[in-house]
């Protein structure tokens, strides 16, 4: 702390980028104390989201989310596979986070992992419904996500885009031949009405999973008594302390995910951020409604 | 709210902890953690020059490398190595020794529930034992819901997979207070309240979580006491003579840990500040040296002085400037045998005072 003299005489001069760049952390002090952020955001409020349905029509399922500049998107196929002898009637997901670039490569497997794990924990998909044959047959789901554009509340982004593209996702058609094998119908019909016959639908047509307990993350940055909603890259790089917490529809805590950080976590930051997040998970909730979603 | 344990445990109650420190020959620090039938072991490798390729070079960065007993590293291990990096980051202190890795490796000796708190305990240790300086300790607890809302801490690998909810918490470790003054409060709650880390896995309410919170918060009196003891058993070994024990002492103004030297004789001990970073911001090496009965207390700080206190009181004993040369934020250091106490200076270091007493050697 043997700089701030040095700040003072300087930033009279300096101009508002320079200041910037080489005493962050005053920079955002100076905006803290009014309680604006250098967009000109309220401290509690999130940026503007935008979620988009099914680009990627080789995918059974995709949704792009966009929370301020950070961008992802989210595609899933879905798989026959056996499923496994203790779960017999269920399929499963997996999730993998592909980076592109701007992401630090130890970060990804961390995201896609909570992810898959919030995804599964919240029980937002049932897995039963997953199954086509008990035992012997049953989906499964590759949810690929892919980091478009980072720029801070990465977790939340692809939360976003996974949940909307799991309510876009529609099960493929498929038929049992008589090898006891899962074949997909095209739906071409002069072929299949010879074909059909022989085999027995499993699936009549494509069907949409019922989805219960959507959960809505959001992340915020403690610092000092500050909490700040949503951070850009640049908020996370200079306050490094994070918190994660995802609520679902009704109102109960998914996640809540501290790792670490400078600031530790009082009673008090705790139960403002879980404030903050049910604001948060009511605008989500309007926002894929308005797509249709439930 | 009763609930019945397989091993008989009341639902707050912690397995048997066991820690042993300094077991590998190799590595700078070493520690075991066992809870129960958990074991970890841990090791610490350095400071070492360089930081990796992105790291901020004006910090100390640190590596994590988690092995589990068996099978490949996936996903799993590079959350727990993300996770450990990031709380490791944050109770030591960076910006000591800039421009260095420290890599902190963890062997899985065992999983039986419980695993990641083990972990951070067993790495805290071995962190202690290598000397890499901290703020405070890193105390890690699972606390986890069953179907019928009872709370359980420190679940064993079949209770863990009975239940519906877990949280892996982590807080700062409890602390004693010489001074009345001198146990710190933050936003009107102690300290050791804050969560350093927290981790949940399972759909919770609101209310369950603060529960295990609360719940959380009270384990840690007894992990932070188990430390304290732990620490404070020295060891007649020659190797590492000067870094035997830890007694947790706040003083005001200061929150940094001490450790504790004893000579083989034990009669000189030398209390060493481990770095501070008192809430006036300045930063400061701080030692003590306690000579038959008297007990001194150095502080050097930003103007280039060395000043001495009684350790009961905050008044000024008395300064010196060793002559000079003596540059911003010396480095206090005793030798290994804790006969000599050096400080570092402009040009390389000077003595200060040997063990025959408090005699300054200019």
């Amino acid at each position: 702390m043997g700089i701030p003299d040095a700040a003072q005489d300087l930033s009279t001069e300096m101009e508002v980028d320079a200041f910037r760049r080489i005493f962050p952390l005053r920079f955002f002090e100076r905006h803290l104390s009014e309680s604006l952020r250098p967009d000109g955001r309220q401290l509690g409020k999130a940026r503007d989201t935008i979620v988009n349905l099914g680009l990627v029509s080789t995918a059974d399922g995709s949704a792009l989310a966009k929370i301020g500049s950070t961008t992802m998107l989210a595609a899933i196929r879905m798989e026959v596979m056996t499923p496994s002898t203790d779960s017999p009637d269920e399929g499963c997901i997996g999730c993998y986070l592909v980076v592109l670039f701007s992401i630090p490569a130890e970060a990804a497997p961390v995201i896609s992992k909570r992810l898959s794990d919030t995804i599964l924990s919240s029980g937002m998909i049932d897995l039963k419904e997953l199954c086509l044959v008990s035992g012997k047959a049953a989906w499964m789901g590759y949810l690929d996500i892919y980091c478009l554009d980072a720029d801070g509340a990465l977790f939340d982004a692809a939360l976003l885009a996974a949940v909307a593209a799991f309510s876009n996702l529609q099960i493929p058609i498929v038929a049992l031949n008589d090898n006891g094998r899962i074949v997909a119908v095209t739906g071409e019909k002069d072929q299949d009405n010879a074909l059909i016959t022989e085999k027995e639908a499993v699936n009549k047509e494509k069907r949409k999973l019922t989805l219960k307990n959507i959960p809505f993350s959001l992340t915020c940055i403690l610092h000092k008594n500050y909490i700040l909603a949503d951070p850009t890259t640049e908020e996370e790089s200079i306050m490094d302390t994070l918190v994660t917490v995802v609520l679902d529809s009704s109102d109960q805590m998914v996640s809540f995910y501290k790792s670490g950080g400078a600031a530790l976590a009082y009673s008090s930051a705790i139960k403002s951020c879980v404030e903050l997040a049910r604001k948060r998970a009511k605008e989500l909730k309007q926002i894929l409604g308005e797509m249709d979603i439930d | 709210m009763e609930i019945d344990r397989e091993d008989g445990r009341t639902p707050n109650q912690l397995r048997p902890l066991a820690c042993s420190r300094n077991i590998l020959h190799r590595p700078h620090g070493s520690a075991s953690w066992s809870q129960g039938d958990t074991k970890v072991l841990a090791a610490v490798y350095g400071p070492k020059a360089g930081t990796k390729k992105n790291e901020n070079a004006e910090k100390a960065c640190f590596e994590v490398i988690w092995k589990p007993k068996s099978g490949q590293i996936g996903k799993v291990e590079k959350e727990y190595e993300m996770i450990l990096k990031r709380t490791i980051q944050s109770i030591c202190v960076l910006t000591v020794n800039p421009n260095t890795t420290t890599s902190v490796i963890i062997q899985v000796v065992h999983d039986d529930g419980s695993l990641l708190p083990c972990a951070i305990n067993a790495a805290c240790a071995a962190l202690v034992d290598a000397g890499i300086p901290m703020k405070h300790l890193a105390v890690a607890i699972c606390c986890c819901l069953a179907e019928n809302g009872y709370l359980v801490l420190d679940p064993n690998k079949l209770e863990e997979k009975k239940m519906t909810a877990f949280a892996y918490l982590v807080f700062p470790n409890t602390t004693l207070s010489v001074l009345p003054e001198g146990s710190s409060v933050a936003e009107g709650e102690p300290v050791e309240h804050g969560i350093i880390t927290s981790v949940t896995h399972g759909v919770m309410s609101v209310d369950d979580y603060f529960l295990c919170v609360e719940n959380g918060r009270a384990a840690t009196a007894s992990l932070s006491a188990f430390f304290r003891k732990n620490f404070q058993q020295s060891s007649s070994n020659a190797g590492y003579g000067n870094l035997e024990g830890w007694v947790y002492y706040t003083f005001h103004g200061h929150e940094a840990p001490f450790i504790r030297s004893i000579d083989t004789n034990g009669n000189i001990r030398a209390w060493l500040f481990c770095c501070g970073t008192s809430k006036l911001g300045d930063s400061s090496l701080m030692q003590i040296t306690e000579k038959k009965g008297t007990v001194k207390r150095f502080y050097t700080g930003q103007d280039g002085l060395i000043k001495f206190w009684h350790m009961d009181s905050v008044d000024l004993l008395s300064t010196t400037d060793a002559e000079g040369g003596l540059q911003d934020f010396p480095r206090l250091r005793f030798d290994k045998e804790g006969n000599l106490l050096a400080v570092s200076t402009r040009d390389g270091f000077k003595i200060l005072a040997n063990s025959t007493g408090s005699k300054l050697l200019q």
